[in-house]
C-alpha cells in the first residue's frame, strides 16, 4: 500500500514508518524529532572515579583504557546502578583494550553546551576472529572489568553495531564533556 | 588470562598516534599474507606475540590491577 503525501511523494508504509520514527509534521512540513544519540552512562563507579580525581585527592591516574564490548546493544547501555561486571568486552582474536594517557587528551574546546576534550583516533588491533561489537566503554586499568573499574560505557554515534570480520580493524575517536546542565 | 603484548614499532597504527598499541594473541599467517603480499612467510613472522596490525615483534607487559586499591 502506499500513501500518498498531499503534493509531494507517493512512499510504502515501511517508509512512513521510518519517517514517523526520525520526523514529526509541523505545520506541513515534515522536521526532525530531535539528533538521533548513542546511549551512554556514567554509572555510579564511575562517577566515584571522576569524584575522586576532582574534588577528592585519590590516586591520579595518568592512564585510563579503552575497551569495546558486545553485550547490551547498538542503542542502549547499563543502568546507572549497574557495573563493569554487567559488560561484556570484546574477545575476538588480538582484542586488547586501549592505553589512553591522560596527558594526550586535546585542549579543552566548547562542544554544544558545555566543555569537552577529544583523544586523538585509537586503532583496535586487526581482528583475527569475528565478532560484532556495540560500542565502547573506558575502564581505570587493564584488567579484567569489574565492579570498582569502568569509568563509562557509550554505543558508537551512529547507533550502529560493527559487525567484525577477520582482518576487519576498529577505529575509535573517543571525546569527553561535561555539560553546564 | 591471555598474555598482552606491547607493539614497539613507533610506525604502527595499533593504539593511537600517541601512545604504544596493545594487543593479544598474533598476527596468522594469512594476515601476513595480506600485509606482505608473501604467500609462504616464514614461521617466525606470524603467531603469539606479533602485532597483527604491522607484523613487528611486540614486548610482552604484565597483567596490571587497579591503580585505585592499593597494595
Amino acid at each position: 500500500m502506499k500513501t500518498v503525501l498531499p503534493g509531494r511523494l507517493a512512499i510504502t508504509e515501511e517508509e512512513l514508518g521510518f519517517l514517523a520514527d526520525y520526523f514529526e509534521e509541523k505545520g506541513g512540513l515534515l522536521v526532525p524529532r530531535g539528533p538521533i544519540a548513542m546511549a551512554q552512562m556514567v554509572p555510579t563507579a564511575g562517577l566515584d572515579v571522576i569524584i575522586g580525581q576532582f574534588p577528592k585527592n585519590d590516586t591520579r591516574l595518568t592512564t585510563l583504557y579503552l575497551g569495546l564490548f558486545t553485550s547490551q546493544t547498538a542503542s542502549t547501555v547499563i543502568t546507572s546502578a549497574q557495573n563493569g561486571t554487567n559488560i561484556t568486552e570484546a574477545t575476538f582474536t588480538n582484542y586488547a583494550a586501549q592505553a589512553l594517557a591522560t596527558a594526550t587528551w586535546a585542549a579543552q574546546a566548547g562542544v554544544t553546551n558545555g566543555r569537552g576534550t577529544t583523544y586523538p583516533q585509537v586503532t583496535f588491533p586487526t581482528a583475527g576472529s569475528a565478532q560484532t561489537i556495540n560500542g565502547f566503554f573506558v575502564k581505570t586499568a587493564n584488567a579484567a572489568l569489574s565492579a570498582t573499574n569502568l569509568v563509562g560505557q557509550a554505543n558508537f554515534d551512529d547507533v550502529t553495531a560493527v559487525p567484525l570480520a577477520a582482518n576487519d580493524v576498529v577505529k575509535v575517536t573517543p571525546t569527553y564533556a561535561q555539560l553546564y546542565q | 588470562m591471555k598474555k598482552t603484548y606491547q607493539c614497539t614499532n613507533s610506525s604502527c597504527t595499533l593504539g593511537s598516534r600517541e601512545d604504544a598499541g596493545l594487543f593479544t594473541g598474533g598476527i596468522s599467517k594469512d594476515q601476513v599474507t595480506i600485509l606482505t603480499g608473501v604467500a609462504e612467510p616464514p614461521k617466525e613472522d606470524y603467531g603469539n606475540g606479533i602485532c597483527p596490525n604491522c607484523g613487528r615483534a611486540g614486548k610482552e607487559i604484565e597483567p596490571q590491577g587497579d591503580p585505585r586499591e592499593g597494595s
